[in-house]
C-alpha cells in the first residue's frame, strides 16, 4: 500500500472554519463523524481508502477544530454548510459515508442535493421520523442521553471537567458501545475528551440533540421522494443491528446492506478493514454498474 | 441554615434494620408526611406549625435521604412503604393519615394499598404513579427527562457529585411557578442533605426502582382503595390531571388543582396546602 500525503486543513467558509483532513487520490468520499466524536474518529479508515479515493474528513460544525456556531444544529443548516465546505474544495459530486449523527447530516445532504451525491455510506445510524424515536422510549428501553442531552443548559453544567468520564461511558458502554472494551484505547477517548472541553463544545455537541424535533419534520417532507442513488447500510451486531438498514430502506431504494460482527457501535474504529472493504467494495461496485 | 422548627423534636426511628430520621410535634391524631426529590423532610417546614395544631406530625426523611439509612437495596416503593409502617409502629401508632409528595406519594399510594388496616385517609400531592395508565407515555414529557438519568446506573452520581447545588437549585427552579418559595437557605439545605454521602445513590435508587413499582402499582389498583383519598396537583405541573389519575387506584378521590403552582405544592402554596389537608383530615 503506497503512503499517500496526509493534508491537515481548514477552510473558510460563509460563516464557518472547517478543520479537515484529506488524503489519497480518486474518486472523493466524505467522511462524517458521529457523536460525541471528531474527524479523528476515520483515523484507521482513511489510510485503507486513501489508494484508490480522495478521502476528506472534516471536523463537523461545533466539533473539534471546526467553528462552534451560535445555531444552525439542525441538519437541514448543517448540511448546507458542510456543501458549502465541499465546494470550497473544488468539489461538486462526492460519496458521503455517515456515522452515527453524521449518518443524520449525510441524509439531509443527500436528500436535498441527491445530484451531488453518488453514493451514501450509512454507518449505524438511526433518523428522526423513522425509527430513531423508539430509541428514545425510555419507558420501552430507549436510551436516557437524549432527554440529558436535550434538557438544556444542565446538561453542559454536569459533564463540564468530566468530558472522558463521559465519552469513555458511552464508548464502552456495555450495551451498544464497542464489543471489546479494549479497541479504543484511553488516550483515543482523551482526544475526544478535549475536544469537547473547548469552549462551545458541549453547547454545539448537545444542540444535534435538542434541534431533533426540526430535523423529524424536514426529514419527514424528504423521505416523501426515497433516494435513488445507491446507498450501502453497515450495521453492527452488538451495535444498532439491522436497525440502521431498516431505516434507511424507509427513505432509499437503492439499498444493499452489510453487518459488521463483533462490532459495537463504533466500527470505523473497532473494524475498520471490514468497514473500509465493504465501502471499497460498494463504491468500486456501484460505479461499475453505474457505467 | 438552622433546619430547627419550634416545638418540633428530631430523633432516629428504627425501621426494622433501617434507621429513619423523624421529625416530630404537635398532638392529635397521627399524620406522617413523605417528601420527595431532591428533599427532605425540609419541604414540608412551612406546613407543619399549622398541621401540629390539630395532629401529632411525623415528617421523616426517606430510606436513602436526609439523615435516614442509606442502605444498598430495597428503594421499591412496596419496601420504602413497610418502612415507614414500621417506624410508625415503634412510634406507637397502629392507624394514621398519609401525606405524600412526589416520590413520597408514590410510597404513600404503597402504603395505602400494602397496609390497608392501618391508613385512614391517602393525601398525593403532584406526581405521576407508577401504574398510572399514563405512566409510560409520562416518560416522553420533556420535564421528566431526569426518570431515564437517574435510572441509569452509576453514571449519574459521578456527574451530579460535587454539584448538588447546581443540580438542585437547576431542578428545584425548572419546575416552580412561584419563585418565592424557596429562600436560598432552603436550596442549600436540600443541597447538603444531597450531598451527604450515599444520598445521591440512595435517592436515583428510587427511579431505579420504577419497572418493579409499576409493575407493582399496576397489580394492585386492580382492587382499588376504599379509604378517602385527596390528589392535589400544581395548575402548572400535575394539576388537573390528578383526580382522574388517582381514581384509577381509589373509588373515593377529591382534591384537584391548586392555582399558582407548579410542583413545589408545600412550599409554593404552604397556607392552601395546610388548610386543604387539615379539612381533609377532619372529614
Amino acid at each position: 500500500m503506497g503512503h499517500a500525503a496526509e493534508t491537515l486543513g481548514s477552510v473558510r467558509t460563509r460563516d464557518m472554519r472547517f478543520a479537515y483532513t484529506r488524503v489519497g487520490q480518486g474518486t472523493p468520499i466524505l467522511l462524517l463523524h458521529g457523536w460525541p466524536q471528531t474527524s479523528f474518529a476515520w483515523r484507521k479508515i482513511m489510510p485503507l481508502l486513501c489508494n484508490e479515493h480522495d478521502v476528506i474528513a472534516p471536523d463537523l460544525p461545533g466539533f473539534g477544530y471546526s467553528s462552534k456556531p451560535d445555531s444552525g444544529f439542525d441538519k437541514k443548516t448543517v448540511s448546507a454548510r458542510l456543501r458549502e465546505f465541499v465546494q470550497s474544495l473544488g468539489l461538486s459530486r462526492i460519496a458521503i459515508a455517515g456515522h452515527d449523527l453524521g449518518g443524520h447530516v449525510a441524509f439531509a445532504y443527500a436528500a436535498q442535493w441527491p445530484d451531488e451525491v453518488s453514493h451514501l455510506v450509512f454507518i449505524e445510524s438511526s433518523l428522526p421520523a423513522f425509527g430513531q424515536e423508539a430509541g428514545m422510549d425510555v419507558a420501552r428501553g430507549g436510551s436516557w442521553h437524549f432527554g440529558f442531552n436535550m434538557a438544556g443548559d444542565i446538561s453542559e453544567e454536569l459533564v463540564r471537567g468530566r468530558e472522558f468520564l463521559f465519552v469513555d461511558h458511552f464508548m464502552r458502554r456495555e450495551k451498544v458501545g464497542l464489543f471489546d472494551a479494549n479497541a479504543v484505547g484511553s488516550s483515543e477517548i482523551e482526544h475526544y475528551a478535549q475536544a469537547l472541553a473547548r469552549p462551545g463544545a458541549l453547547r454545539s455537541s448537545f444542540s444535534y440533540y435538542r434541534t431533533i424535533p426540526i430535523d423529524r419534520e424536514d426529514n419527514r417532507a424528504w423521505g416523501q421522494t426515497p433516494l435513488q442513488m445507491p446507498v450501502l447500510a453497515v450495521g453492527a451486531d452488538w451495535g444498532y443491528g439491522d436497525a440502521s438498514s431498516r431505516t434507511i430502506r424507509q427513505v432509499a431504494s437503492n439499498v444493499e446492506d452489510v453487518l459488521i460482527e463483533r462490532c459495537g457501535h463504533y466500527p470505523p474504529e473497532e473494524r475498520p478493514h471490514e468497514l473500509a472493504a465493504a465501502i471499497k467494495q460498494f463504491l468500486g461496485r456501484s460505479r461499475t454498474a453505474g457505467g | 441554615m438552622s433546619t430547627k422548627l419550634e416545638g418540633f423534636e428530631h430523633r432516629m426511628v428504627m425501621a426494622g434494620e433501617v434507621g429513619l430520621h423523624a421529625v416530630i410535634g404537635g398532638s392529635g391524631s397521627p399524620v406522617v408526611l413523605l417528601h420527595g426529590f431532591p428533599q427532605t423532610w425540609w419541604e414540608w417546614h412551612k406546613v407543619m406549625p399549622e398541621l401540629s395544631k390539630h395532629h401529632t406530625v411525623i415528617a421523616l426523611d426517606l430510606r436513602g435521604a436526609g439523615h435516614s439509612d442509606k442502605p444498598q437495596a430495597g428503594y421499591d416503593k412496596a419496601s420504602m412503604a413497610a418502612d415507614v409502617h414500621a417506624a410508625m409502629r415503634s412510634l406507637g401508632f397502629a392507624r394514621y393519615a398519609v401525606c405524600g409528595h412526589d416520590i413520597g406519594a408514590m410510597v404513600a399510594l404503597a402504603l395505602a394499598f400494602q397496609h390497608r388496616e392501618a391508613l385512614t385517609r391517602l393525601a398525593i400531592l403532584d406526581a405521576p404513579m407508577p401504574g398510572w395508565s399514563q405512566w409510560e407515555a409520562n416518560f416522553a414529557d420533556p420535564k421528566v427527562w431526569h426518570f431515564a438519568f437517574h435510572m441509569r446506573r452509576d453514571l449519574p452520581e459521578l456527574l451530579i457529585q460535587g454539584r448538588e447545588l447546581t443540580y438542585v437549585s437547576t431542578f428545584l427552579s425548572d419546575r416552580a411557578f412561584n419563585h418565592g418559595a424557596f429562600e436560598h437557605h432552603d436550596i442549600e439545605i436540600f443541597a447538603r442533605a444531597l450531598a451527604q454521602v450515599g444520598n445521591t445513590r440512595g435517592a436515583l435508587e428510587w427511579y431505579r426502582a420504577f419497572p418493579l413499582d409499576h409493575a407493582n402499582g399496576l397489580a394492585w389498583k386492580k382492587a382499588p382503595l376504599t379509604i378517602p383519598v385527596m390528589a392535589l396537583g400544581g395548575e402548572h405541573r400535575y394539576g388537573e390531571k390528578m383526580i382522574p389519575m388517582l381514581k384509577e387506584f381509589a373509588s373515593s378521590v377529591v382534591g384537584g388543582s391548586i392555582a399558582g403552582c407548579g410542583h413545589w405544592v408545600p412550599e409554593e402554596r404552604p397556607a392552601e396546602t395546610a388548610k386543604r389537608l387539615l379539612s381533609f383530615f377532619e372529614t
